[in-house]
């Protein structure tokens, strides 16, 4: 994977994860402040609507209590007067209430006379039964309790709810019967101009499993009361709150129960907000942030691509620097980048590519001068400066009549003429890896088996100055002036190493196989290869050669049987 | 001078009947339901201080269906007077057709009514001054008086055609005399307003005892 794939890979993952935490955050965020929101307006309106009711109760309830210690309605009560609900009417001197119901002691509704403001017009005889029902959980054991009915005058009147509070009547000890106050609430009508705005906050009276208001959405009532029916169920908590999805759309409502303890049916004043607003504002929030999050994406991958490319251009150039060096062009064009560190680096490469020139040339004038092997074996620091023992084999090979040939002649022409004989030469020595210990005059001297280990050093080298022989002559083929060239080969235990002073030295060999090979040397005529007894060991019996005389070797004391390579 | 005499041998006669008439006596076992349970925090309003009100023991008779009861006590005109914001007494049995008045003896105004069944009557206020016009209890019955402006005054009286009728004392102890013999029903309202009745029968000169109980 390239740098610059990676680092629009980095970019977009980094801006991604700004994006999804900036979305996470800005949805809790407005989640939890629209929350707070709507837990403020429902408080309020609560607020509001109980204070309002608060102040009625109170006052209904100061009412109730007077008139339920009225001797006058306990007398009359005690007694089953029938004219109890006029004593009632005589006692009641306030209009803050549309009805009033009177229990005997046993909890039944005492019929009201006909006409009596127990009877106001609204209450139609058809509906008596329905009232009688629902206010028969007035218990006049009870204390002070309130509770919620509702009632139809008739089939083209809206439902009407009446909060009612139901008073024991009693002297001390005795209880006589009950009194039950009605009183219409308006709070859940809707007014003729009232537009229906459940953004803001819509309320209505939830009893006997029914929502009732007309302030209230009639689409979503049915939900809404199954929803309040699980929630509040038999356990009547104070309050409930909680979201619910209708439709696709999201509500979140609020009730507060408003006559806990009371033995009349729970009553649970509910509000209820839409939140399709608040989630489109949060869809079109979320677009937004996305749409913002694909933008930075774009243009942070747009950045990183110029950024990227101010670095793999340079490095790209210096990739292809760097094959130029291979290919030995140590000047490579560089294009430096415009950055200071790419531009540092450019000039670092070329320092280099410098260093490495002139390292080639000295390594080119090493191999030249020394062995190639050689010298890459003292570049690698593989050669020991004293010296190490080896069992090595060393050619020697020089020109027949080398000095006849020279004599009286330019000394370049010479030059030219050894110079094509050991070109000619040293391309077969390399062939069969051996390595030229070094030229002198008409001579070469060859290793092998250092400074590389070979273990068939012997056979290797013989078969080098077999070919070599050939090699000669086939070049003698091609010119006037033909070359003999003899060999003298021996195999044994030298010194190789690194010969000279701490600043000058040469690589070689020394030992008295050296000298031997050199000796054999001299004695090999021209087109002859003379081997010692140890490299004749190395050879396979079946290598004809033919034993020498004994030789007598300047710097050998005894003399010396070698034998020819019979070609 | 003979109409005094004819007075006076009628009443003679009748004293001598009645001494030759049985008599009934016993214990009615008292429950407890009075006074009213008035919580501590009570306080009306009142010029002086609540007295207490009169023990409430119980009321004995004796009676028999379709016997026409001689008017024995309804002559005289009995009072129920409102003192120390109370009724006394606070019980109270009256033979029917007897008058009574219901005299206010403090120094506050009384109202006094009531809706029991036949009685419903309401004298209005009305203070220690006021002359009030008997009313005849003609129909029995119990009545429950209250007065409507200290609403633990509370009294009861009951209107019996029979004249023959006692308030027990406190420990429920009783004695009425002057019964013609036969047999008859005994009967009594305890202080929580509740009857017990019993069968007894009444020989000339002798007093049967009888204990009523729930």
């Amino acid at each position: 994977m390239t740098f610059r794939v990676r680092l629009q890979q980095g970019i977009i993952i980094l801006v991604a994860a700004a994006t999804g935490g900036s979305l996470f955050i800005a949805q809790s965020q407005n989640g939890d402040s629209h929350r707070r929101m709507l837990a403020q307006l429902f408080e309020q309106q609560f607020s509001s609507f109980r204070r309002d009711q608060q102040r009625d109760i109170e006052l209904t309830e100061k009412n109730v209590r007077r008139l339920s210690e009225s001797v006058r309605l306990f007398a009359a009560l005690e007694a089953s007067y029938e004219g109890s609900y006029q004593v009632a009417k005589n006692e009641l001197r306030l209009d803050d209430f549309d009805f009033y119901r009177l229990l005997d002691s046993s909890g039944q509704l005492l019929e009201p006379p006909e006409g009596s403001r127990a009877d106001a017009k609204l209450f139609a005889p058809s509906i008596q039964e329905r009232l009688k029902q629902q206010l028969a959980p007035a218990k006049p054991q009870d204390t002070t309790s309130a509770g919620y009915i509702t009632i139809q005058p008739d089939d083209a009147s809206p439902l009407r709810i009446y909060r009612v509070l139901s008073a024991p009547i009693r002297n001390f000890d005795t209880t006589v019967g009950a009194l039950v106050f009605g009183q219409e609430m308006q709070d859940f009508e809707k007014a003729e101009d009232a537009k229906f705005e459940l953004e803001r906050g819509m309320q209505a009276l939830w009893l006997d499993g029914k929502l009732i208001g007309t302030t209230f959405p009639s689409e979503i009532a049915a939900d809404m009361e199954s929803e309040l029916e699980s929630s509040i169920g038999a356990e009547r908590p104070l309050n409930v709150g909680r979201m619910l999805r209708i439709g696709g759309v999201g509500y979140r409502y609020m009730a507060h129960c408003l006559n806990p303890k009371s033995p009349f049916p729970a009553a649970y004043y509910v509000s209820i907000v839409s939140l399709a607003g608040f989630e489109s504002q949060q869809r079109a929030l979320i677009q937004k942030i996305i749409a913002l999050g694909l933008v930075a994406i774009a243009l942070a991958s747009l950045v990183g691509f110029i950024f990227a490319k101010q670095i793999t251009q340079p490095i790209r150039s210096l990739v292809s620097a760097t094959h130029d060096i291979q290919q030995g062009n140590f000047q490579p064009e560089i294009t430096p980048g415009p950055t200071l560190e790419m531009r540092h680096l450019a000039d670092a490469f070329q320092d280099m590519a410098a260093g490495l020139a002139l390292k080639d040339r000295y390594h080119s004038v090493l191999s030249m001068v020394a062995d190639q092997r050689v010298a890459e074996q003292l570049m690698a620091g593989k050669i020991p400066l004293g010296g190490e023992l080896r069992d090595v084999t060393i050619i020697f090979c020089d020109i027949r009549g080398y000095t006849a040939l020279s004599a009286g002649r330019d000394p370049r022409e010479v030059i030219e003429l050894l110079n094509k004989h050991m070109s000619a030469l040293t391309q077969v020595v390399y062939r069969h890896h051996g390595v030229i210990n070094q030229f002198a005059g008409d001579a070469i001297m060859i290793l092998f088996g250092a400074p590389m280990n070979n273990p068939t050093h012997a056979a290797d080298a013989v078969l080098c100055a077999q070919e070599m022989l050939a090699e000669r002559g086939r070049l003698n083929e091609l010119t006037n002036e033909p070359l003999g060239i003899g060999f003298g080969i021996a195999t044994g235990n030298v010194v190789a190493g690194c010969l000279g002073a701490e600043n000058r030295a040469d690589y070689t060999v020394v030992g008295d196989r050296v000298n031997l090979a050199a000796r054999l040397c001299s004695v090999a005529a021209a087109g002859e290869i003379v081997i010692d007894d140890q490299t004749r060991a190395a050879l396979p019996e079946s290598t004809p050669t033919t034993p020498t005389e004994p030789l007598k070797l300047k710097g050998f004391s005894d003399p010396t049987i070698a034998h020819r390579l019979l070609l | 001078m003979r109409l005094f005499s004819l007075i006076y041998f009628s009443i003679h006669a009748l004293c001598q009947s009645a001494f030759a008439d049985g008599s009934v006596s016993g214990i009615v076992v008292l429950d407890s339901q009075r006074p009213p349970d008035v919580p501590a925090g009570y306080r009306p309003l009142t010029v002086k201080p609540i007295q207490a009100e009169d023990s409430a023991p119980a009321i004995v008779w004796v009676e028999k269906k379709g016997m026409a009861y001689p008017k024995l006590r309804t002559s005289k005109a009995l009072s129920i007077p409102q003192r120390g914001y109370q009724f006394r007494p606070a019980v109270l049995a009256v033979q029917t057709g007897t008058p009574v008045t219901f005299p206010n003896m403090d120094d506050e105004f009384h109202h006094v009514c009531t809706y029991s069944k036949p009685y419903l009557f309401d004298l209005g206020q009305y203070t220690k001054d006021q002359k009030l016009e008997a009313l005849v209890f003609d129909k029995p019955g119990l009545v429950k008086i209250y007065c409507e402006i200290h609403k633990h005054m509370r009294c009861r009286l009951l209107v019996l055609e029979t004249p023959w009728f006692a308030m027990t004392d406190t420990s429920g102890g009783f004695k009425i005399t002057g019964i013609p013999p036969g047999e008859y029903e005994i009967k009594a309202m305890l202080p929580s307003e509740k009857q017990v009745k019993s069968r007894v029968i009444i020989s000339d000169g002798k007093t049967t005892q009888v204990k009523l109980s729930r």
